[in-house]
């Protein structure tokens, strides 16, 4: 419309003031060229920033060897110790982008559940730009996690085998559950397998996540992944595993005990990039 | 209006025209295929591009995905996976690794857009094992 009005104007103007000469037509041109090809959206519709699509592609690791889903069967981890798995999953919260500058762009009410079935998880539509890591919590924030799941239209949130009790309240989600078999001989070259359970979780032990400098680009109208690996066998490490007691911890209330921070100390140590070091 | 105002404004009226014509997406230029097979049209751009020592290949394949003839198929479909998307195929591991500018695939450079192309039909045909 700025358009039309100004083409009207030069052209009243000009033929009111009867100064048309071929001097002035390239000028003339030129002048309604540019003004005719502003687009007319960048007039008419409100700016929004333009947005990509982000999406964590997740493999389940147990040492070297990715669990495929649904198998249960004893895989070597280094030295030799043999562990079979039957469930390995997480919850994701809190995610944050790391722009080039150092600045933050968080994703809000964003939760994940990355079970073992399931490699790819979409994060959502972010800020296009460049980005130098990302961040973010295992485990739900602490509104989040006592929730109801009648009330929750996030599915995610509604997984009884993420619940510490046979409903959400009082205790909470299980922010980790990873349980199977594993041989607890001290030389780690056993044949009979123990099983464990480890259900962490509790606000307390929600744990941020850091990962390293992996400089990525957002571009507008596409999808872009972040590949990382979850090694499930980083959880053991300093963990006594011929002590009986080192192999369970089920409730809340054991969430606050020794073996529990070990745990809750090594989730950090789960998450790399995929083909990293 | 004399005559030279009225040829000027008409002037300006057709550049005006011609200036704002939709920004356009160049296509390529590629042969037209109805079908596109697995076998014939997708595995030999695997096989020229992905199915290669230190990548896509052998026992320790890059991102644990073996692209070699007689697993790539299986590979590609895991169940979970996200490598193929045949709803929203631009959404899918496989394409989004193509087009990307981060770590693209392959890392020897852009494939030709006929390829990207016909990975993409293959996907929007339901992805078969033909």
């Amino acid at each position: 419309m700025v358009n039309h009005v100004l083409n009207g104007f030069i052209y009243q103007k000009f033929t009111k003031m009867k100064i048309i000469n071929s001097k002035f037509n390239p000028l003339i041109l030129a002048l309604t060229c540019a003004l005719a090809c502003t687009k007319k959206s960048d007039n008419l519709v409100p700016f929004t920033a333009p947005t990509g699509m982000l999406e964590f592609h997740i493999h389940t690791y147990v040492d070297t060897n990715e669990v495929e889903y649904d198998t249960l069967y004893a895989i070597g981890l280094t030295g030799g110790r043999k562990i079979s798995i039957k469930k390995a999953q997480l919850y994701i919260s809190g995610i944050q982008l790391v722009k080039l500058d150092g600045s933050i762009y968080d994703v809000a009410n964003k939760n994940l559940l990355k079970v073992q079935e399931n490699e790819d998880l979409l994060v959502g539509n972010v800020p296009v730009g460049n980005y130098q890591s990302v961040k973010f919590h295992v485990g739900l924030d602490a509104t989040t996690n006592q929730m109801i799941s009648a009330t929750l239209a996030d599915s995610v949130l509604n997984k009884p085998e993420m619940w510490f009790g046979s409903s959400v309240q009082p205790d909470g989600r299980i922010s980790v559950n990873f349980q199977g078999n594993i041989d607890t001989t001290t030389a780690g070259n056993g044949t009979d397998l123990s099983p464990f359970i480890y259900k962490i979780g509790t606000i307390g032990n929600r744990k941020l996540v850091s990962m390293p400098t992996y400089n990525f680009t957002v571009t507008a109208n596409q999808t872009q992944f972040i590949h990382m690996t979850i090694d499930y066998a980083k959880l053991f490490e300093g963990i006594k595993l011929n002590h009986q007691n080192n192999l369970t911890l089920l409730t809340a209330a054991n969430n606050a005990n020794s073996l529990a921070l070990k745990l809750v100390g090594n989730i950090p140590k789960m998450f790399r990039y995929e083909n990293s070091k | 209006m004399n005559k030279k105002a009225k040829i000027m404004i008409e002037t300006m009226v057709v550049f005006a025209l011609i200036s704002c014509k939709k920004d356009e997406v160049p296509t390529a230029n590629c042969a037209k295929v109805d079908t596109v097979f697995f076998s014939t049209s997708i595995m030999p751009i695997l096989n020229a591009n992905c199915n290669l020592p230190g990548c896509h290949s052998g026992g320790n394949p890059s991102g644990n995905l073996n692209l070699e003839d007689g697993k790539a198929y299986k590979q590609l479909l895991k169940k979970g996976s996200g490598y193929v998307d045949t709803d929203a195929p631009e959404t899918s591991v496989l394409y989004s690794s193509l087009v990307t500018s981060t770590n693209q695939m392959p890392p020897s450079g852009r494939l030709d857009e006929c390829s990207i192309a016909l990975i993409k039909s293959w996907m929007q045909q339901k992805a078969k094992n033909n």
